[in-house]
């Protein structure tokens, strides 16, 4: 279970030198132009909210972002301009409007919007494959039952007392249990990432 | 420790959560949480409702102004190429404005500063005038013989907000007086002399004009 580790350690790091080989889809598409902010939104919409989304992982916060994104964006936006400066302008909107959320919120940035990073994937059909692959990882590299109350909880939706059931402890212990886990998962990620920031 | 049990409950339960005192140990927690709650299968789509009920607040005329502008073809492309570029992960062209101004606070630069978005590159074609409004900061971004610069839009002798003035001016609506695109004073009525406008470090990056301005 530990091949997103290799995967993401192929990818050149934040401060790479070099400029990295042309990987981003953003080239297919360098001539196209929209056809008006309608087609703007439709064609960015979902791609934005899902990001907001992953960031903030919770609908009414991702809603909001999102409206944010396009209530400012839209306005000085030509259509004119091609898809791919469209979509890198709405990248930056999104990261704007996502840090304001964290000052705003917990008074600290959580998570962050890396431009390059997100505009490699922001031109092609969503998948899951790679965040499940990385949360698979991060799990994996837990006890047996940290894992399994991380994934009753997140994963499959099921209410702390289920989780309990499932377990054959107590809601006490199950919450004890799923606090303890979180904070080890935790660790995990931060130890591996002294040399990739996760999401930054 | 209370409150990031509830944020986290607050996550599972798909309800807006509630700030508390992020200690750093918690934030850890909580992007991780945040990272297995966007994992669970099929939640990541945005409702229908809410797609179709946003696209109805932008296409009310106050919210999404459609004027196009005439734009030079030519210029476009070069800057959606130079944007395309940018995006694959060349950044950053920062161009600080020149000396050539009278002397003023010089170039802003807060203790604590953000790249702020202002406009799309392609749409600051030579010789245009953008205003934005970053909050803190109000001004005006230029681009001028190929390059870049940002100057605040208060007027430096008692605060008002200026204007554009036939595309090459900013007007101070309270005293008229006038300044350059670069924040050089051209000409007042006060009977003292005032500074020029303070500069702004601007650049661009991702396909994006982006001014300094304070994260505060």
């Amino acid at each position: 279970m530990n091949r997103w580790i290799p995967g993401r350690r192929e990818r050149p790091g934040p401060d790479a030198e070099t400029p990295p080989e042309p990987r981003t889809p953003l080239r297919l598409v360098e001539g196209e132009t929209y056809t008006g902010w309608e087609a703007i939104y439709l064609d960015n919409v979902h791609r934005i909210y899902r990001l907001m989304f992953s960031k903030v992982g919770n609908r009414p916060d991702a809603e909001d972002l999102t409206a944010e994104v396009f209530l400012s964006a839209l306005r000085p936006l030509r259509t004119s301009a091609s898809v791919g400066e469209v979509r890198a302008y709405l990248l930056a909107t999104a990261r704007s409007v996502l840090a304001a959320h964290w000052r705003r919120t917990l008074g600290q940035e959580i998570t962050a919007i890396d431009i390059e990073r997100v505009a490699a994937d922001f031109g092609r059909p969503p998948e899951a494959g790679r965040s499940a692959e990385r949360v698979a990882g991060i799990l994996a590299a837990l006890p047996d039952r940290y894992r399994r109350v991380l994934e009753l909880r997140f994963l499959r939706s099921y209410t702390i007392r289920e989780a309990a059931r499932e377990l054959g402890v107590s809601v006490g212990n199950a919450k004890v249990l799923q606090h303890r886990a979180l904070r080890l998962a935790a660790e995990v990620v931060r130890e591996d990432h002294s040399d990739d920031r996760m999401g930054r | 420790m209370k409150g990031l049990r509830r944020y986290v409950e607050d996550l599972l339960k798909g309800r807006r959560p509630r700030s508390f005192p992020v200690e750093e140990a918690d934030a850890d927690a909580l992007r991780l949480a945040i990272e297995l709650r966007a994992a669970r299968p099929g939640s990541d789509a945005p409702r229908e409702e809410f797609v179709a009920d946003l696209h109805r607040r932008l296409a009310e005329p106050d919210n999404v102004a459609r004027a196009p502008m005439p734009v030079g073809r030519r210029l476009v492309l070069g800057g959606a190429l130079a944007g395309v570029g940018a995006v694959a992960g060349v950044t950053i062209d920062r161009a600080i404005t020149g000396g050539e101004t009278p002397p003023s606070d010089g170039t802003m630069t807060p203790d604590s500063g953000r790249w702020h978005p202002v406009v799309a590159a392609a749409d600051l074609p030579d010789g245009a005038v953008h205003s934005f409004d970053a909050g803190s900061t109000t001004g005006f971004v230029t681009r001028d013989g190929g390059r870049l610069r940002a100057v605040s839009g208060v007027c430096t002798h008692q605060g008002c907000r200026l204007h554009v003035e036939g595309g090459a001016r900013l007007r101070c609506p309270c005293h008229q007086a006038l300044f350059a695109l670069n924040g050089a004073v051209l000409h007042h009525r006060l009977p003292a002399p005032i500074p020029a406008l303070p500069r702004l470090a601007v650049r661009e990056a991702g396909g994006v004009v982006q001014v300094y301005v304070s994260s505060a």
